[in-house]
């Protein structure tokens, strides 16, 4: 029976959900609604009709309070109310949100494994994208960079093919004169170092270069004082970083001041640069004008290695061809020369943008990246927040089950299925917001430790509006990419199912395990990766190198200074009690390694490149290098010093000579006197005087003059008095000059400290990634503990042993690990193998890290799955049947 | 049927003129434009009273519940001075604009300069 007061009280009641209708407004509606019913029935209409007629008249409520909020709200923009939401919104987003924050609330735990989860994998992924930005612009800052290169010297495929970064100092000219309008510029950067001085401030700088007039107009560095086209422009012109200028002159101002370099040459600052530059393969603290030099054999010779030569091709230039007619002026300039050492050069050019990722020319000692390491690296943080995607993917459809009854009754209320799926992905949307604030906290607080482990310097534009909005979308894109498989699994519920008080199956345990296998495989190469990576850099730091590098102190005689002292120093220290020998080398194992031209006499006079190292009489028995064949260097014979080499074993199968045969062979050195042969008088066995990351070259050694390296033995255990005899009796010498030393095994692990940061970053984020699978795991198995309890207590009763029970629970997970790992060891497998090629030496890939990895992720599984399983088998059976 | 803007700018003068002629409620109001109208008139009905809400907002329009002979309450809208002031002002602006449409209007206006 129709009863118009009731039905005239629920229409009032539309009205009232609105807050912009006040009682007064309604009342007034109402009247109007009963005078048309009225009228509607003096016509003839029955009460339903005309109710019907008269609600439709009036029109919707909606449209009526949105109409009267306009008149009150005093928002210019949009009269839309507050309360509702806006068009590209699902219309029921606030009832989404309040269940999502019920939800969230009921099962904080797995609200919390989510979230963390997510917010890690976010951190990660987000950390490593902007660290390989980063790697990957290196120089992307230079105005018209696309037109700069760099010449590279290149050997012959019959000689190695390999690279030289530095050319010689005549390069520039010849070329702006060879190539005028091909290439516009060309400019000479000499990397340095050298003693500074300034008042009582006497200071090593390494970071001390010494380039062209130009500089500030070839590349891009922003210059604070000074103008670009005059700082550098003259001899003894010199520019300093800003932070520099404070280290040597605090509050004031530096330019026009002088300082002296190697208490030789003195320049005067003409300007400053901003230290903080965007990331550059150069970098430097000091730029002074190579124009002091002229006429000296840094800019005349042309046999050195001594400067980077950079040219900046006009925009027309085909750089193949330039490429090409390089090999021409090669010829021109070096066809003699090349005629006698039969070892002809030719020139390349190495893009500006590619040169901080090139690592493989010789002499390149600037900064290098790697970029199989940022390919592995982005690759993890992809995986990562997959890691975290698939969590939260499992958990929401694993907790599906309990939230069955809320879907049918959405369902049967109408909603349909679309509106599910909406309401599930706005519910990840909702947990990926949550996570990436709390991935922003853990971002600021892990970028500088993780600046720190990688040396870099990582910029978040966060100045820029896009990057908020990127991250925007990148998160909503993530509560899709997270919520999508949800949303399908539980929006699926058969409605009368669901309402019924029938067991649900377990929607979707089937592609849930797809995800852990996949979680776990990530896992596993991950581990078995950082297991290899390991070993390979223990076994770099720990092989035998075939010299021995304990308790050595090496000094740098580079500046004049010492270099004159070298003599008297190493008769006052030889003098120490505690100190065993000293000995002058060109370079200490580990070091520099100049390549000469050598004029062998058996091979008719034709010329062999090989690495050189000069010494004196003492390198040998410090290094404790293993003598083969023949005697040492010694004083017994009168005319070693000039008239005498030793080679490695390499260097007599490189000339075709058995070791023992090589003894009295004679060769002469090109940079040295070509007239003059020298007899081998010795072979040693091969020792690693380069990092292992390259094969053993062929080696000459032979004493002269050329000391870079003052190296000292000490024979006690006490090495801080040691160290404070060697200062007393240096500064005794050498007066006002700065005492700095390094011990040998420091340097020499140093040329691994790549490996080093890789194998930390590696293991940060492995142990990331495996946290978060964990905790997935454990999400997963509480789930599926619960969810059994009644069939264990069933069991129990029925007589199952515990033992069978912990079988039949972690049994599951078990197999799920053992599959993962039979995916996961091949890619492993091939991943290791490519990795482990980069180096000349390296351990034999076993099967101990994959045996090593089983175990672990079997334990690992066993940890988080075990809790919860024994907690399900020991309850008391009692407890798990007894509700309905 | 006239436009959805053009009825609610013709709104306000409408409502205004209406009630010049005494007190009145909103039911009436809107049986009174029907009639103008001819029928012609449609509006969703409800949308008048946030119409008559904004003109007492602006002080245009007075109101007072009173009890009906039927026993009903009902609400009575009143011209205030600003009220008439607001439709003397409304009637110069629409003759103006009616006047100028007759003149375009006009066949041989329509000619131009000529």
């Amino acid at each position: 029976m129709f009863n118009l007061n009731n039905e005239i009280d629920k229409w009032k009641k539309t009205f009232r959900k609105n807050p912009s209708l006040e009682d007064g407004y309604i009342e007034e509606l109402e009247q109007h609604l009963r005078d048309v019913i009225e009228e509607c029935m003096e016509k003839g209409s029955d009460v339903e009709t005309a109710f019907n007629e008269a609600v439709k008249k009036i029109g919707s409520g909606a449209s009526i309070s949105d109409e009267y909020y306009k008149s009150a709200t005093r928002n210019k923009f949009s009269a839309r109310p507050s309360w509702r939401v806006p068009r590209w919104m699902p219309v029921m987003i606030w009832n989404y949100y309040k269940v999502a924050l019920r939800n969230l609330k009921r099962n904080k735990g797995f609200a919390l494994i989510n979230i963390l989860g997510l917010s890690i994998g976010i951190a990660v992924f987000v950390l490593i994208t902007f660290y390989t930005q980063n790697e990957l612009n290196y120089d992307g800052f230079h105005k018209d960079g696309e037109r700069i290169y760099r010449l590279l010297r290149e050997a012959p495929k019959s000689k190695g093919a390999y690279k030289i970064a530095v050319t010689s100092g005549p390069f520039a000219p010849a070329i702006k004169t060879d190539f005028s309008g091909v290439v516009d510029e060309v400019l000479r950067v000499c990397p340095a170092d050298g003693l500074v001085s300034y008042l009582d401030q006497n200071i090593w700088e390494d970071r001390f270069y010494l380039a062209d007039n130009h500089f500030f107009n070839f590349f891009s560095y922003e210059l604070l004082t000074g103008n670009k086209d005059e700082v550098l422009n003259g001899p003894n012109k010199l520019v300093i970083s800003d932070e520099t200028a404070v280290k040597y002159f605090g509050d004031e101002n530096p330019v026009g001041k002088l300082i002296k370099l190697d208490n030789q040459y003195s320049f005067e600052v003409t300007g400053v640069f901003r230290s903080k530059h965007p990331n550059s393969h150069l970098n430097f603290d000091f730029v002074a004008s190579l124009q002091t030099f002229e006429g000296t054999w840094l800019l005349d010779e042309w046999w050195s290695n001594s400067v980077f030569t950079y040219l900046k091709l006009n925009p027309t230039t085909d750089v193949n061809l330039l490429d090409y007619q390089l090999d021409a002026f090669m010829l021109k300039y070096f066809g003699d020369d090349f005629a006698q050492t039969k070892l002809p050069m030719t020139l390349t050019l190495e893009r500006l943008e590619n040169i901080y990722m090139n690592a493989d020319s010789r002499y390149d000692h600037i900064a290098h990246g790697n970029k199989t390491v940022v390919i592995i690296f982005s690759f993890v943080a992809v995986f990562v927040l997959l890691i975290a995607c698939i969590n939260f993917m499992n958990l929401s459809s694993a907790k599906s089950v309990k939230r069955a009854k809320e879907i049918g009754v959405r369902k049967v209320i109408g909603a349909q299925r679309k509106s599910l799926v909406m309401q599930f992905i706005s519910e990840a949307t909702i947990y990926s917001l949550a996570s990436g604030a709390v991935a922003a906290l853990l971002i600021i607080f892990i970028t500088p430790h993780f600046e720190n482990l990688t040396a870099s310097d990582i910029a978040f534009p966060i100045d820029n509006p896009l990057f908020y909005l990127v991250s925007l979308l990148f998160l909503v894109f993530l509560g899709f990419l997270a919520g999508s498989y949800p949303a399908f699994v539980l929006s699926g519920f058969k409605p009368v199912k669901a309402l019924s008080n029938e067991k649900l199956a377990d929607g979707g345990s089937g592609i849930r395990r797809i995800l852990v296998v996949t979680q776990f495989v990530i896992s596993i190469v991950l581990i078995s990766g950082v297991i290899v990576v390991f070993s390979q850099t223990s076994f770099l730091i720990n092989k035998d190198s075939g010299f021995d590098k304990e308790q050595v102190v090496l000094i740098r005689a580079n500046s004049p200074e010492i270099r004159s002292k070298r003599f008297e120093l190493k008769e006052a220290l030889i003098k120490e009690s505690a100190i065993k020998s000293v000995s002058f080398m060109s370079g200490e194992p580990g070091g520099f390694h100049d390549s000469f031209a050598f004029k062998i006499e058996d091979k008719g006079g034709e010329f062999f490149q090989m690495r050189s190292l000069v010494t004196d009489f003492e390198y040998l028995s410090l290094y404790n290098v293993e003598l083969l064949h023949g005697r040492n260097f010694s004083e017994q014979y009168s005319l070693d010093s000039t008239q005498a080499v030793i080679i490695n074993e390499t260097a007599a199968r490189y000339l075709d000579w058995q070791p023992a045969e090589a003894i009295g062979k004679r060769m002469a050195i090109r940079f040295y006197n070509e007239e003059q042969y020298r007899s081998v008088i010795g072979v040693v066995k091969d020792y690693h005087f380069t990092s292992l990351h390259t094969n053993i070259d062929p080696l000459v050694i032979f004493p002269a003059n050329d000391h870079r390296v003052i190296a000292i033995k000490i024979k006690s255990d006490d090495i801080s008095s040691v160290l404070n005899t060697i200062e007393a009796k240096f500064g005794e010498l050498i007066p006002g000059f700065p005492f700095q030393y390094e011990f040998l095994d420091e340097t020499f692990e140093a040329n691994y400290s790549a490996e080093k940061k890789q194998l930390s970053v590696l293991s940060i984020l492995t142990v990331l990634a495996i946290t978060i699978a964990v905790l997935g795991l454990f999400g997963l198995s509480t789930h599926s503990a619960e969810s059994r309890k009644k069939e264990i207590g069933i069991r129990k009763v029925l007589g199952a042993s515990a033992q069978r029970l912990i079988v039949l629970l972690i049994g599951n997970f078990l197999k799920l690990v053992l599959v993962s790992n039979i995916i996961a060891i091949p890619v492993s497998w091939y991943i290791s193998k490519h990795w482990l090629s980069n180096f000349a030496y390296r351990t034999e890939l076993t099967i101990v890290p994959f045996a090593l990895t089983l175990i672990a992720t079997v334990l690992i599984a066993l940890i988080a799955t075990g809790h919860q399983t024994l907690k399900a088998v020991f309850m008391n059976p009692v407890e798990s049947i007894k509700n309905d | 049927m006239l436009s959805k803007n053009l009825m609610a700018a013709s709104s306000k003068p409408l409502i205004l003129a209406i009630l010049r002629g005494g007190e009145n409620y909103g039911y009436q109001i809107i049986q009174r434009v029907k009639e103008l109208s001819g029928g012609e008139l449609e509006w969703a009905e409800g949308m008048l009273y946030p119409v008559l809400h904004k003109m007492q907002k602006d002080g245009l329009v007075q109101t007072k519940w009173k009890l009906s002979d039927n026993g009903r309450m009902r609400k009575y809208y009143r011209l205030t001075t600003k009220g008439r002031e607001a439709l003397n002002n409304e009637k110069q602006q629409w003759l103006k604009v009616h006047g100028m449409l007759e003149k375009v209007w006009q066949p041989d206006a329509s000619l131009g300069t000529t």
